[in-house]
């Protein structure tokens, strides 16, 4: 069946449907990685956007079964569902191999009622992105409509947990507690959520507008990644100046990295295509040290705007972009990318050590 | 680090099996990266068609050995501060290695740039690396070193079959193999037992999926994966011989990223620095993981890397040897970020190894863990189906597609057995399976392929069915269809043949639909940076092309070489890329279409645009329909030069001679009639029908003759035949009544000649005459070359340069010529003239210190350069072959009127003796050290041809022994020669015996006759003949089969030594 692909600008593209049968909108945007589509589309900062893959075959090695580790945890995805509204890729394996898989990809968006397009030339569409910045955008079977906006929905609200859910650590001896730590969860992913408690940390997740300091006992605060823009989250800043004022260390990730900028003053703003994919190279300024890392953002601080008791902790190496923050002596800190990887590299996985 | 001024940088040598073209990619990359930083770069490398040894590049080019006993005499002269050991593939590896272990680096305070010498070797020494992996946690193939066959066989005992057996310190898997059986092993041990003294038995992992990760890593520990790499044939196929994906496939997120988390503890844990791979064995079934080796240096596998990804591996290794990080050096692919990145690739890349196994006899023709292919092909594309396709046809054998229209001629058992033995025919025989209905599960269990590759042939071949099915008004549109077959990358040819419409007709109908391929850049960051460079490809799976022409009347499109092969190799790379400078040097921009990831020209910098596309007609047209610019079809050997025609005939300037008086000289009758108009002499030669008129032929003439088949081209399936019973036998092979066939007369004792010259417009501008050492009859490019020759007096020169001067003119020559004439006394004939760039041009210019290419290359978009002095030379030139028999186990080292030589190697000294010994051993020739010969010269003429030579060697000491007729001559002639018995008299000691005890340095083996070599009519002495051959080669022993390229060693080894010999540079030979 023929599905089309219309942006804003009123370009439209003609592909396959694959996938859920119907109509979906959202922010298109790209992602370079070349594996790892499971792991994306269930990363709730995807949330609200079509996600197309430059990589054109995608599917090569089908849907896992889902796993858990606990209750409330993915051990093999990054959320209990997909979170983009969309797909578009050049061409969706059919016949996938690999001994761990349970499903084709076409069945696994059926399934989750995500619309997908096929038969996209990815390429020509992501040079168009780049050129003319991220464009909202419609996957629809009708030939001849015109993108719409959809209603604006507060996808850090729509991502995050209701209530506080409580997490222990793993593989501590018997009888030891391990440090506990307090994630505001603004839709998490479980890469992280795994990174803490396999650290043995004591893991309370609570809701991004939740208050941390409510918490008795932490010795830590993590503000996860998300999707949007971070000045959408103004509860959650402030909550994070309380966490500052009583000195507690703080690490913030991705939309965590933008919120904590935000609450000691400084600035963010849109990139204009914004950082998706496994291949972002960042440097530590310190060190001199460079890492490859994932990364899924739209928004970035804004470096000249950080204020004095803080510093540049990392920067992107493709386009001098901010990559992380931290405090001159506290251990507050913050990245951009997502050392967990999932999908991608975890070079940097050290950061989660608090 | 001390301060580095000045680097040596060792090459890699000859073309063999293993080490190809990718080397000379490295070794000019280095180059570059190291005059960048302002270091005086001294190379190495006996190679004379390498770009490397180009002029403008390195400071200084010796063209000696890369072994330690010359190298250090370039150390002890050159005083370099540093030396690279890791762009010369194993061979500079191993003589690095060496020039540690000696002391030499020490004693010249030479310091080793790169990754450490201890590292290095850390990775060659199978057992060191197996407890380096241990120690963190990896784990190899469980194994065992054994020294003796006992201990190997109850090793493999205790593992249970089918068992792997490597040898340490090798490469392209030399010696390598898996054994079924216990007789299998006993085979296997006794040969390399008797090469090495490491052997390792190891568990199989046949069938495991075979990954690898291409790793760079800085002296400030940064480190990357630049690219991984899926084998389409599981481990148990070399990676040499496998068919290649990039990026893998297969591999989940979590595999991807654990494969290259241990690709990068492993590269820290050795200490790297620079560039290196490495390559895993993973349980397809179980995600289970083997760490199959590192190679601590730049290798063919970077060399494909590199082109897959656009990210210049060998140029980025070079500078972190001196010391640079990863981001500190500029991506010159995007001009803006820097080197510390891993490329994304929105394309996928397919690799096939071209081989060549019909040039050779007694070869098996199946593939396995040893190298045997001579080349590769690249394809990119935006699908497996489009990519595979793409890569057959550049493999320029004959393939239009992976499905063989015609079927297979197999009966269905055959095919199964083809399936479970792994050939280079395997793509198209699986394809031909799924033609006729077996299933991907069956094939999966014959081949242990990955049902994600099989399923992707399976769509190919269904859409040929389709293709067939088609039927007016039904089903999808014929222009539906047609998009979806070139989506599925078919040939305009293939779709014509099932449609019963030519290509032309296809391409005007799909051209009418609006059916052509977008271009594609390739910018090592999936479109989210803007590239500077023009990398690109063509697709059919695209809307859109991101690259747009330059609007210029000043452009000129090269056809490069394609696929090294037996016959066309890197010397076309070098004409390709002198062409492309010489052009933008007189203001062209240089379009450079190649296939080749071996090459530099296809490398980053060379061109101002690069197509990786196919050389076919096809594409050549879809690429000068975007461009509008004419093309260069000259320079890159036959592929090109075969196109000509085609291109002139659909409306496409060519540049140079007119395609139609290149086929004057092509035609052999259009040729003959012109040379007898000009009064030209030819052996007399007749086409003729069938075994009768071919015996009255060789009956008029007189014996011996040379046949071929009419439809063969290129020196294969030639044959001399020396009397009628050899006649008849050949006859006996096949039905030959109605078999077309060229005879001619075969000139015995001939002096061969080649001319490569230049005209402009008929003119001669400058030329040179090499002269073969060996009598005719040995191909050109086996035949051990001389330049200036020394049995041509002046008369005779001059005419064999009017004769080339008549040809010239004539057919209006605009470019270059080769012209092959055989002279007898004062019988000057030609054989053949080939109008375009040939073998031995890098070869003719770099020993005049003329560039024949560059001056081409002018007279080629119109410019009149002037003719370059003629100047005496105080030295010689001798080019002497590369053999890769050693690879190939079986084959028969005999040298005959088809090619077998995989490269060649230059050595220039003061006189012929000097430059052949240099160029000898630079192609692996041990120098004579214990002072024994083995002689067993058939035939009473070479005995008494030899007998100076005999004496000589005598004289001067050595220890002669021979075969039972030859020690009788010699003992005759005061020679007091100690006869060894051949293997069929029977008794010992034999000449096995001798050779397997080491006990003499090298041997001279002539066959009775030149058919005999081929055909083996006497089965007795056929066998022996034969066997001894084979084990020279095998255990590494010189051997020579050819009386006067013999004599000539015997002359060279008594007068000159490597310690004798001149270490002179190319620029002071020059001046
Ligand atoms: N244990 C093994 N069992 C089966 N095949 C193997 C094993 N080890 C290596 N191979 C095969 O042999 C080939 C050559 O081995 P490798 O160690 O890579 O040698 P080389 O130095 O020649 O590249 C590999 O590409 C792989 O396909
Ligand atoms: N008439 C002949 N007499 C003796 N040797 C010949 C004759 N013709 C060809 N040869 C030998 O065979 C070789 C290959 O023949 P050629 O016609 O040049 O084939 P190719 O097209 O492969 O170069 C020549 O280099 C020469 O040594
Ligand atoms: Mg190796
Ligand atoms: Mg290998």
């Amino acid at each position: 069946m023929k599905s089309y692909l219309i942006l804003e600008d009123d370009t439209r593209l003609e592909g396959d449907a694959f996938g859920f049968a119907g109509e979906s909108s959202g922010e298109v945007v790209f992602s370079t990685g070349m594996t790892g589509y499971p792991q994306s589309l269930t990363d709730p900062s995807f949330a609200g956007q079509i996600l197309t893959f430059t990589y054109p075959l995608i599917g090569n090695y089908g849907i896992e079964t889902p796993r858990t580790l606990g209750e409330h945890l993915m051990e093999n995805f990054e959320s209990e569902r997909i979170w983009a509204t969309g797909v578009v890729v050049g061409e969706w394996a059919k016949d996938p191999s690999h001994f761990s898989m349970a499903k084709n990809f076409s069945q696994w968006l059926d399934e989750q009622h995500i619309p997908g397009i096929c038969g996209i030339d990815t390429r020509s569409l992501t040079l168009t992105l780049r050129e003319h910045g991220v464009m909202n955008g419609m996957i629809t079977n009708k030939k001849n409509v015109h993108y719409s906006p959809a209603k604006s929905i507060h996808w850090v609200e729509r991502t995050s947990v209701k209530e506080v859910l409580r997490y222990k650590g793993k593989g501590l001896p018997a009888g030891k507690a391990g440090k506990r730590i307090v994630l505001i969860d603004c839709g998490v992913k479980h890469g992280i959520l795994r990174e803490l408690i396999g650290r043995g940390y004591e893991v309370m997740r609570i809701p991004w507008d939740a208050n941390p300091m409510d918490i008795k006992g932490i010795d830590a605060v993590v503000c996860s990644n998300g999707p949007g823009d971070p000045k959408d989250c103004g509860k959650t800043v402030e909550n994070i100046k309380k966490v500052l004022a009583a000195d507690i260390p703080f690490l913030g990730i991705c939309l965590g990295h933008q919120l904590l900028s935000l609450a000691i003053g400084a600035d963010t703003y849109k990139l204009s295509y914004g950082h998706r994919g496994l291949n972002q190279p960042v440097k530590n300024v310190h060190t001199g040290k460079c890492f490859v890392t994932s990364q899924n953002h739209g928004y970035a601080v804004d470096s000249k705007t950080i204020p004095k008791d803080f510093e540049v902790w990392f920067t992107n190496l493709n386009d001098g972009t901010n990559e992380g923050i931290r405090h001159t002596t506290k251990a507050i800190r913050s990245t951009q990318f997502h050392p967990e990887g999932n999908p991608g590299p975890f070079d940097t996985v050290g950061v989660f050590d608090l | 680090m001390k301060h580095i001024r000045s680097v040596l940088l060792l090459g890699s040598g000859a073309l063999k099996i293993g080490e190809a073209g990718e080397f000379d990619y490295s070794g000019s990359q280095a180059i570059k990266a190291l005059k960048e930083e302002g270091k005086r770069v001294i190379l190495v490398n006996p190679n004379v068609a390498t770009i490397q040894t180009s002029e403008g590049l390195a400071d200084e080019v010796y063209f000696l050995p890369v072994r330690p006993e010359y190298v250090e005499q370039v150390i002890e002269k050159e005083k370099p501060d540093g030396i690279l050991l890791s762009f010369g593939g194993q061979t500079a590896l191993n003589c690095g290695l060496a020039l540690a272990q000696f002391g030499v680096l020490e004693k010249y305070h030479v310091e080793v740039l790169g990754t450490p010498i201890a590292a290095i070797d850390e990775t060659e020494d199978r057992e060191k690396f197996r407890r380096m992996l241990e120690g963190i946690g990896l784990q190899s193939a469980n194994g065992k070193i054994v020294n003796n066959i006992d201990d190997g066989l109850s090793y493999a005992k205790t593992l249970g079959y089918p068992v792997m057996l490597r040898v340490g310190f090798a490469l392209g898997g030399t010696g390598s193999g898996i054994a079924q059986t216990e007789a299998e092993l006993h085979t296997l041990l006794t040969k390399s037992l008797a090469t090495t003294s490491q052997i390792i038995i190891e568990e199989c992992l046949l069938g495991w999926k075979e990954i690898e990760y291409e790793v760079v890593r800085d002296r400030n520990d940064n480190c990357i994966t630049v690219c991984n790499m899926e084998n389409f044939d599981p481990v148990g196929i070399h990676t040499g011989e496998s068919i290649v994906v990039a990026p893998s496939q297969t591999l989940t997120n979590d595999e991807y990223f654990r494969l290259r988390m241990h690709a990068i503890h492993t590269i820290r844990k050795l200490g790297i620095i620079g560039e290196c791979n490495i390559q895993f064995a993973l349980h397809p079934k179980s995600g289970d993981l083997r760490v199959i080796e590192v190679n601590a240096r730049l290798s063919r596998s970077s060399a494909l890397a590199s082109k897959a990804t656009g990210y210049p591996l060998a140029y980025v290794a070079a500078k972190l040897s001196l010391g640079k990080t990863l981001d500190e050096i500029p991506n010159a692919v995007t001009g803006k970020t820097t080197a510390f990145f891993e490329p994304a690739l929105d394309y996928l890349v397919v690799k096939i190894p071209r081989w060549d196994l019909s040039k050779f006899t007694h070869v098996a023709p199946t593939i396995g863990s040893e190298m045997k292919s001579v080349g590769e092909v690249m394809a990119i594309g935006r699908s497996f189906e489009e990519a595979v396709q793409k890569a057959v046809r550049m493999l320029n054998q004959g393939h239009e597609g992976v499905v063989n229209g015609n079927g297979d001629g197999l009966d269905d058992a055959g095919l199964i057995l083809k399936l479970e033995n792994a050939d280079p025919e395997r793509l198209f025989t699986i394809c031909e399976a799924l033609k006729r209905g077996l299933t991907v599960e069956k094939l999966q269990t014959l081949t242990m392929i990955d049902p994600w590759f099989l399923n992707k042939l399976k769509n190919i071949v269904e859409g040929y069915k389709g293709l067939g099915k088609r039927q007016k008004g039904k089903g999808i549109s014929i222009n539906e269809l047609l998009r979806k077959s070139k989506q599925l990358g078919f040939s305009d040819t293939q779709i014509g043949t099932v449609w019963g419409k030519t290509e032309e007709e296809i391409r005007t109908m799909r051209k009418k639909m609006g059916i052509v391929p977008s271009i594609k850049h390739i910018d090592t960051t999936a479109g989210e940076f803007p590239a500077v460079t023009n990398y690109l490809y063509m697709t059919y799976l695209g809307r859109k092309s991101d690259h747009v022409p330059a609007k210029t009347e000043n452009k000129a499109i090269v056809i490069g070489g394609g696929p090294y092969a037996i016959g066309t190799s890197v010397e076309f790379d070098w004409c390709a890329v002198n062409t492309v400078s010489s052009l933008r040097k007189n203001g062209y921009k240089a379009i450079v279409v190649n296939c080749n990831p071996e090459t530099v020209s296809t490398d980053y910098d060379i061109s101002d645009v690069l197509y990786f596309e196919e050389l076919t007609l096809e594409r050549i047209l879809d690429i000068t329909d975007s461009e509008k610019a004419p093309v260069i079809v000259s320079v890159g050997g036959q592929i090109p030069n075969n196109l000509a025609m085609p291109l002139k005939t659909a409306g496409v300037p060519v540049l140079g001679t007119d395609p139609e008086d290149v086929n004057r000289a092509e035609d052999r009758k259009t040729f003959s009639a012109l040379c007898d108009t000009l009064g030209i002499l030819q052996p007399e030669w007749d086409q003729v029908l069938g075994k009768e008129s071919a015996f009255t032929f060789a009956s008029n003439v007189g014996y011996p003759v040379l046949v071929r088949p009419s439809y063969v081209l290129s020196g294969s399936a030639m044959s001399v035949i020396e009397t009628p019973e050899q006649f008849e036998e050949y006859f006996g092979s096949f039905d030959g009544t109605s078999m077309k066939l060229v005879v001619s007369k075969f000139m015995s004792g001939a002096r061969e000649y080649d001319v490569d010259a230049v005209f402009d417009g008929g003119d001669p501008v400058v030329s040179a005459i090499s002269e073969h050492v060996e009598y005719g009859g040995v191909h050109s490019g086996d035949a051990t070359m001389i330049l200036p020759p020394v049995h041509l007096d002046h008369d005779h020169a001059q005419n064999i340069l009017t004769i080339a001067g008549k040809i010239g003119q004539v057919l209006n020559i605009s470019g270059l010529c080769n012209i092959q004439f055989l002279v007898r006394g004062d019988d000057i004939r030609v054989i053949e003239a080939n109008v375009r760039a040939s073998r031995s041009i890098p070869f003719v210019s770099k020993v005049t210190g003329v560039n024949f290419m560059s001056i081409a290359a002018e007279i080629l978009v119109g410019k009149h350069p002037e003719k370059p002095q003629n100047r005496q030379r105080g030295y010689v030139g001798v080019k002497v072959p590369q053999f890769s028999y050693h690879k190939l186990r079986g084959s028969d080292p005999v040298l005959t009127v088809e090619m077998n030589s995989t490269g060649e190697v230059v050595g220039l000294g003061r006189t012929v003796e000097e430059s052949y010994l240099k160029a000898i051993q630079a192609t692996g020739y041990a120098f004579p050290s214990k002072k024994t010969v083995y002689l067993s010269l058939g035939g009473s003429d070479a005995k008494l041809g030899f007998l100076r030579s005999a004496k000589e060697l005598f004289s001067a000491g050595f220890t002669v022994y021979a075969s039972t007729g030859t020690g009788f001559f010699l003992r005759d002639h005061g020679i007091d020669a100690i006869t060894v018995r051949k293997i069929y008299e029977g008794g010992h000691p034999n000449i096995i015996d001798l050779m397997v005890e080491k006990k003499i340095d090298f041997a001279v083996v002539t066959p009775e006759n030149a058919y005999e070599s081929k055909r083996g009519k006497l089965a007795k002495t056929f066998t022996d003949g034969y066997t001894m051959r084979r084990m020279a080669v095998d255990l590494g022993i010189p051997i020579f089969t050819n009386s006067e390229t013999a004599k000539l060693f015997i002359r060279s080894v008594l007068k000159y030594s490597p310690h004798t010999v001149g270490i002179q540079s190319w620029k002071e030979y020059l001046c």
